[in-house]
């Protein structure tokens, strides 16, 4: 009985590993190393998509706007289509500032997820924890905080195809980049949360 | 030149600019004096009243300050009296909205959901703020503080909403009248912020009957 309990418990933590690169090969981290996230760094560019937000059940449909508005600063502004806003936020490096949110949305968690993920989607570099490799893709390890961000490059071409946000145990947040253009805007960025229900799907619209 | 010369000169200098300025400002728009106002006001309502339907193209400007340019979509309006309305959105992308029997319907590029406006407070108050204001029939002293100017043939209402909600999210809104008929030709909702959404109507026909599939959700 007991070695079952056992069994059970070394199961139960062995499928709670982090799978993100688990058979990924691991190489040496060189001081010199940063990820890059190249996706919002142009500051003469208007970033701005279609936005599905799927949160709980409940659909948010408008057009989502993203601004490099200082060399660390990041504006985000989500409105509905007459042009009402939801939020509108800023974000520096790691502090942010709210200028406006509707009551709806107006939820310390929810706040706290959103700041979370569009941190994670506008992050244009910072320090490599580790490395890992495999036939298709180079990855970056970042450490924020409890979590770290895992940086999918794809060896072909070299541009940055997915971020993974995991804990120790389980991977958070998936955002994806899709259609990327030659002026490396991504055309369609899909971010998927696993212990949420909380989903976000981006269209460029210019 | 002195010392005085110079002053007087510098002097001579503003008081040109400032008359120049005012005079141009007052020829860009003049407020109108009180009977102007409610002869107005009394036209619009009479209009609005007689606007059973109103079909037009719209053309929508968001401003946001910080960006380069401006965000333009466009499409139909579809309005029948007293408060149905339709925005058909052809770009940038398909989407429609249609406030009809208390709630809003959207559909969104074929996907199609609802919201209870009773339970809604913020978008009861915007349905009924956007019919009254292609309408016409808005010009309410109890709900907004009024002001009346005329610019070159077109008249223009700048209402600042009394109401706490409507408050919170626009601090003016300015409408546009055709001088003749007294319809609406633009609307500009100016958030706190100062970012704004503009509204203009091209090509707009009056009680014109429109089907009643163009209203189905």
């Amino acid at each position: 009985m007991r070695y079952l309990y056992i069994s059970i418990l070394l199961l139960s933590f062995y499928s709670c590993k982090v799978t993100t690169v688990k058979d990924y090969i691991e190489s040496d981290v060189k001081e010199s190393d940063t990820f890059e996230n190249l996706y919002f760094a142009s500051s003469s560019i208007d970033y701005v998509y279609k936005a599905d937000i799927k949160v709980y059940g409940n659909e948010f449909s408008g057009i989502l706007i993203i601004k490099k508005i200082s060399e660390d600063k990041h504006r985000i502004v989500f409105t509905s289509q007459f042009g009402s806003t939801f939020f509108d936020i800023e974000l520096e490096n790691d502090s942010f500032k709210i200028n406006s949110v509707v009551e709806q949305l107006n939820r310390k968690i929810i706040l706290n997820t959103l700041i979370r993920d569009f941190s994670l989607v506008v992050d244009e570099n910072g320090p490599v924890i580790g490395k890992y490799y495999n036939d298709s893709y180079n990855v970056l390890k970042n450490r924020n905080g409890k979590r770290s961000n895992y940086y999918f490059y794809r060896i072909s071409d070299k541009r940055l195809d997915k971020i993974v946000q995991a804990t120790k145990m389980k991977e958070k947040v998936i955002v994806s980049f899709n259609k990327v253009s030659n002026d490396q805007v991504a055309k369609n960025i899909k971010i998927d949360h696993k212990n949420i229900k909380l989903n976000i799907q981006l269209n460029f619209l210019k | 030149m002195n010392y005085f010369q110079y002053r007087h000169m510098l002097r001579f200098f503003i008081c040109t600019i400032f008359f120049m300025s005012t005079s141009w400002v007052m020829a860009q728009e003049v407020e109108l004096s009180k009977p102007e106002a409610t002869s107005f006001v009394n036209a619009v309502s009479a209009s609005a009243k007689k606007s059973k339907t109103i079909v037009n193209t719209f053309t929508q400007l968001k401003h946001i300050d910080f960006l380069s340019n401006d965000i333009e979509s466009n499409g139909d309006l579809y309005f029948k009296s007293p408060n149905i309305i339709k925005w058909s959105y052809l770009k940038p992308y398909e989407y429609s909205v249609i406030f009809k029997d208390k709630k809003l319907y959207i559909n969104d590029a074929g996907k199609k959901s609802d919201i209870n406006l009773a339970s809604n407070k913020v978008f009861k108050k915007l349905n009924d703020l956007i019919a009254k204001s292609v309408s016409g029939d808005m010009l309410d002293e109890s709900q907004f503080a009024m002001r009346f100017y005329k610019n070159k043939g077109i008249y223009i209402a700048k209402l600042s909403p009394k109401d706490q909600t409507l408050k919170n999210m626009f601090k003016e809104i300015v409408l546009g009248f055709q001088s003749k008929s007294y319809l609406v030709s633009s609307v500009k909702l100016i958030e706190p912020s100062g970012d704004y959404t503009l509204i203009k109507f091209k090509n707009t026909s009056v009680n014109k009957p429109i089907p009643d599939a163009v209203f189905v959700h």
